[in-house]
């Protein structure tokens, strides 16, 4: 397959990162004329013409704490993460918020660009970072190079596209396993394609980047609580399975794990799924069915036999834990695979933050890491855990959060170069009638000039249901 | 709606592109249409399609030499490159410009650097999906994506959703109403990042380690990897176990017996071997409260063995010439947990195996399944052609307990002269008392046949031979007068005879009657008698009487004796007469 291929087209800002920081190092050692500083500047200026192949110029911009190519988010990856982090260090340091090279760069002469770079060596002396940058780009020649001083609106058009394909795609998705489900319990045969569809969409999104969906996945739907799960779980294992490096083609396979985990459920009595209080033991051995139940329901699907096989095992395993002490309890005592490690990771993750009937106070999400560590080797695999843990940040996306100032904000991201436990959020403000407005999207790092110290700390975290709030109206 | 290169608006024309551009474009498609409809009458790897694929790339790459990519716009019925039509055709259901508007795809773009692999690929996906497919064997679109071409993009709608209204989020309750925020005021408020276990600026803790990187690359390379084959079979055999619904176990065999194909088809042996282990030790388990699994399983054992599960094996022959000697003892237990009648699938496969070793393999299995059940082998034989027949004839001689005796009676009346033969020979060395029952055939209307009972009559000395053929020739009981029959039958009686026969013999040889001494009649016993005796093995009577006759006065014996030593002599040169 293609997916090499499919990754290059997105990476390639690395190159450009990796050259430009190379540079920016270099030129503060070696003087103008030093071999190894022309051989920076002439990788430099290829890695600029090499983003330029189909505009004739390379936009970086910042945007949320976070890296945009030629409008495109930067993706982090492990090998990446430390060049970018310092790079938007020192991008902040300067208060550059973005650089426009243009592909006639190609003509300019070396001493320029080495008298370019160390104009932004120097600029986080000045007291003035950019402005003093400004001007002294005007008085310079710097004709293939300018600053970018506010967001791109091409930008936030495409993230506010990007936000809306992410609504219709989830929407779909959840009508599509509503719509297999209710035809499985009327015992008519229900195809996959819909589905299928959609989860692609999903990989495509998140491959470009995955905090819009994460953001969805915080929806909550307390009446029929399994479908907005079932797609809930197919996004945080899609975006689990992206941080750990899988192919595209996995990471569909992997969605619709996560979509049919628990379709067996349609085969339990609604009655018995929301029963508040204790189960019997009877009522709860009729739950602890539902796993196999969907591998009934998946067999039983109108699918190719090839794409049914592979989807079987995961939902089997989903309540498996990682020592096999879950159920169903069977002679099968393999290893649970990587895709059901994954499940076992985000159905829990996902049920324990959705309020339930017999749950009625749901917990946040924090919080529920902060359990789920203990599960670490025991119910779950301590590796995915931890990327889990890291993918969500200290605070997940979709966390409500209370703050010292008495305001009240929701996580939105939490950027890879943000102070570990500072995400990215936005306030809400209480309207007239009690109910919440978006308000304006802040960055818990952000420190007090003076004093140095953070403008806003976090008092504790609360779940948005438990204030009626859907986050996603709120982040995407 | 799924757009591969996000953030494009949709094709507007700036400038009217150059007439000459046109012309090429159309052009281009023009072949690329050529191309599909060979697509469609031949195979991917005729010279039809190759050339005319290699057609298409040419066009392309020339246009591409000059351009960034082509970006075709479709409609119902035509394509436009930057606003021009460059295409119109009819809106029929089967035209090129139809099949992708009703998948929703709205345009195509072939980047620079479009290789003729991806053009294979992608004629291959249009031909496959040229008409609208059930739901289960997939659409175009799907396939594109998983297809993830690194040179062409295209932009669809989500058609399958039509009107579909968008749920509105913020109508979902995400509570009940009256629940209270959750421990509110009654804990010390602490900031959540000091809840985790970790300490926020722990970071370092956060990071996989290069161990644990490793561990993740070796847990996504076995997941994908995987031959879930096992895995679904283990999977299914525990609902198995469980299910109590006789529909719903019907149903899991069903996709079993899809499983199982594959299964073979792909040369996992030892799976397919367990897998049939365990529907074993469930059948026998008898399950008192589920009666009918019985028959259902009976149902199933015996749909794996037909042609249509079984046939698989025939794609896996290639791979399976290779396979060690481990694999092939799993094949072989495999096809031993079938039931009997597999016979009938295996048996056809015989003659086309093309290897010794896989011929005797299967050649084991069908023996021992016959030495269960013959009936199937019966079956197999009403309609088999030589080739197999011989086969089986071969199984057959060596079964160890059931008595294929009659199956192979049955075949030596078989329309092909070879497999009569073995299937005589077959009975003669399974046990030589076969003979009697044999005997009748030494007057088969088929020439080779005599010489052939004849053959295993003459053999050795043998009693029961003799037995047959002195009350033969004695009583004159023959039906086919023929002469060199009597006399390949006389000389058969001095093979296998003893001193029981030599009153006979020489009576026959030297009898003296009017007959004689006048020198008619008579002359084929007595000839016979002599070529019998010149047969029989170290009986000094029977030198002494064809001496005897050499020198009698009567010239009828000397002419037999003459004559007789003469026939011998021819006989032993060609002793297939
Ligand atoms: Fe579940
Ligand atoms: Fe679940």
């Amino acid at each position: 397959m293609n997916t090499d291929a499919s990754k290059q087209r997105i990476l390639t800002g690395d190159p450009f990162f990796r050259t430009f920081f190379r540079l920016l190092q270099t030129v503060k050692i070696h003087q103008s004329d030093n071999p190894l500083l022309l051989e920076c500047v002439a990788e430099f200026v290829h890695s600029i013409i090499q983003c330029c192949a189909e505009e004739d110029r390379l936009t970086v911009q910042i945007s949320r704490g976070r890296f945009y190519l030629q409008g495109e988010t930067l993706t982090y990856r492990p090998d990446n993460l430390t060049l970018v982090q310092d790079m938007l260090q020192y991008f902040k340091q300067r208060g550059l918020t973005g650089l426009r090279f243009f592909a006639s760069v190609r003509e300019a002469a070396s001493g320029q660009i080495v008298a370019f770079a160390h104009l932004l060596n120097n600029a986080d002396r000045q007291e003035e970072p950019l402005a003093w940058l400004l001007l002294q780009m005007q008085e310079g020649n710097y004709p293939w190079v300018e600053i970018v001083l506010e967001a791109d609106s091409s930008l936030t058009a495409h993230t506010s596209e990007r936000g809306e394909k992410a609504r219709r795609t989830y929407s779909y998705a959840m009508t599509s396993i509503q719509e297999v489900a209710q035809k499985m319990t009327s015992q008519q045969r229900a195809g996959v394609q819909k589905a299928k569809r959609m989860i692609q969409n999903m990989v495509d999104i998140l491959t470009e980047d995955d905090s819009v969906l994460l953001g969805m996945s915080t929806i909550r739907d307390y009446d029929d609580y399994t479908y907005t799960h079932s797609v809930n779980v197919a996004i945080l294992s899609m975006c689990l399975g992206k941080r750990i490096g899988l192919s595209r083609l996995s990471m569909e396979r992997l969605g619709i794990c996560g979509l049919f985990h628990d379709l067996g459920k349609v085969e339990i009595s609604h009655d018995l799924i929301i029963k508040p209080g204790k189960l019997t033991d009877e009522e709860y051995d009729q739950i602890k069915e539902h796993s196999l139940n969907s591998v009934r329901q998946i067999v039983k699907l109108n699918a190719l036999r090839d794409l049914k096989a592979r989807i079987i095992l995961p939902p089997f395993e989903h309540h498996l834990k990682y020592d096999l002490s879950g159920y169903p309890q069977t002679d099968r005592k393999k290893p649970v695979s990587l895709f059901g490690r994954i499940l076992t990771i985000t159905d829990i993750f996902d049920a324990m933050t959705s309020p339930r009937i017999y749950r009625p106070v749901a917990l946040s999400p924090d919080r529920v890491l902060t359990m789920m560590l203990e599960g670490a080797g025991t119910e779950f695999d301590p590796i995915l855990l931890k990327v889990f843990i890291n993918m969500l940040g200290v605070c997940p996306v979709g966390t409500l959060l209370l703050l010292d100032t008495g305001e009240m904000g929701l996580v939105m991201e939490t950027p890879a170069e943000a102070v570990a436990g500072r995400p990215l959020i936005v306030l809400l403000c209480q309207g007239g009638k009690g109910e919440f407005r978006k308000g304006a999207v802040v960055n818990l790092s952000e420190r007090d000039p003076q004093s140095g110290a953070f403008r806003r700390n976090i008092v504790n975290s609360l779940h948005p249901s438990a204030y009626g709030i859907q986050p996603v109206d709120f982040l995407v | 709606m799924q757009d591969r290169s996000m953030g494009k608006a949709p094709s507007i024309p700036e400038v009217r592109p150059a007439d000459e551009e046109i012309l090429t474009v159309k052009g281009m498609i023009g072949s690329f249409l050529i191309a599909l409809r060979n697509y469609v009458l031949y195979p991917e790897d005729h010279a039809m399609c190759r050339k005319s694929l290699a057609a298409v790339q040419g066009r392309l790459d020339g246009f591409l030499a000059g351009h960034q990519s082509l970006r075709l716009d479709v409609e119902k019925d035509r394509f436009l490159f930057q606003g021009e039509i460059v295409h119109q055709g009819p809106s029929q259901e089967d035209s090129l410009t139809f099949q992708l508007f009703r998948e929703g795809i709205q345009w195509l773009e072939f980047k620079n650097g479009f290789t003729a692999e991806e053009l294979n690929v992608f004629f291959k996906l249009l031909n496959q999906y040229r008409t609208p497919k059930e739901e289960a064997e997939g659409d175009l679109v799907t396939a594109l994506w998983e297809a993830d071409f690194p040179h062409l993009q295209y932009k669809n709608e989500d058609v399958l959703w039509e009107a579909e209204p968008l749920i509105d989020f913020s109508l979902l309750k995400v509570a009940p109403g009256e629940v209270q925020p959750e421990e509110e005021g009654v804990e010390e408020p602490v900031a959540p990042a000091a809840k985790i276990a970790m300490p926020a600026a722990d970071a370092p803790f956060w990071k996989l380690t290069p161990a644990e990187e490793k561990e993740i690359e070796a847990m996504i390379l076995e997941e994908e990897t995987r031959d879930c084959t096992e895995d679904v079979l283990e999977v299914l055999m525990i609902i198995l176990k469980e299910q109590r619904d006789p529909k719903d176990f019907a149903v899991i065999l069903d996709f079993l017996t899809e499983e199982f194909r594959y299964t073979l088809a792909q040369g996992e042996f030892s799976f397919a071997r367990k897998f049939l282990e365990s529907i074993r030790v469930l059948q026998e388990s008898r399950a008192p409260d589920r009666p009918w699994t019985r028959s259902l399983l009976d149902a199933f054992r015996q749909r794996i063995s037909d042609s249509e599960v079984l046939g698989a094996l025939e794609e896996a022959w290639q791979q399976v010439i290779v396979m060690d000697a481990d694999r092939l003892e799993e094949l072989r237990r495999s096809l031993l947990l079938l039931p009997a009648k597999v016979i009938l699938t295996l048996g056809p496969m015989l003659p086309n195996v093309g290897s010794p070793g896989i011929e005797q393999l299967l050649m084991e299995v069908i023996g021992a399944h016959a030495d269960d059940d013959l009936d199937p082998v019966k079956q197999l034989l009403d309609t088999a052609e030589e080739p197999l027949a011989r086969r089986i004839i071969h199984v057959l001689k060596h079964l160890p307990t059931k008595d294929p005796t009659d199956v192979l009676f049955e075949l030596t009346r078989h329309a092909q002269d070879t497999v009569c033969k073995d299937a005589v020979n077959a009975l003669v060395d399974r046990d030589p008392q076969n003979l009697r029952k044999l005997f009748p055939l030494l007057e088969d209307p088929r020439l080779h046949i005599r010489r052939l009972i004849c053959g295993h009559l003459g053999k050795r000395v043998n009693p029961l031979a003799e037995e047959l053929l002195l009350d033969y020739l004695k009583h004159r009981r023959f039906q086919l007068k023929d002469r060199q029959h009597i006399l390949a039958c006389y000389r058969a009686l001095g093979q296998c005879g003893s001193a029981r026969s030599l009153p006979f013999l020489q009576e026959s040889l030297l009898k003296q009657d009017w007959k004689s001494f006048l020198g008619i009649g008579g002359s084929l016993h007595r000839q016979g008698g002599a070529l019998a005796l010149l047969a029989v093995r170290n009986e000094e009577a029977a030198r002494s009487a064809l001496r005897k006759a050499s020198r009698s006065i009567f010239s009828g014996v000397r002419l037999a004796y003459r004559r007789a030593v003469e026939e011998d002599q021819k006989m032993k040169k060609e002793p297939g007469r």
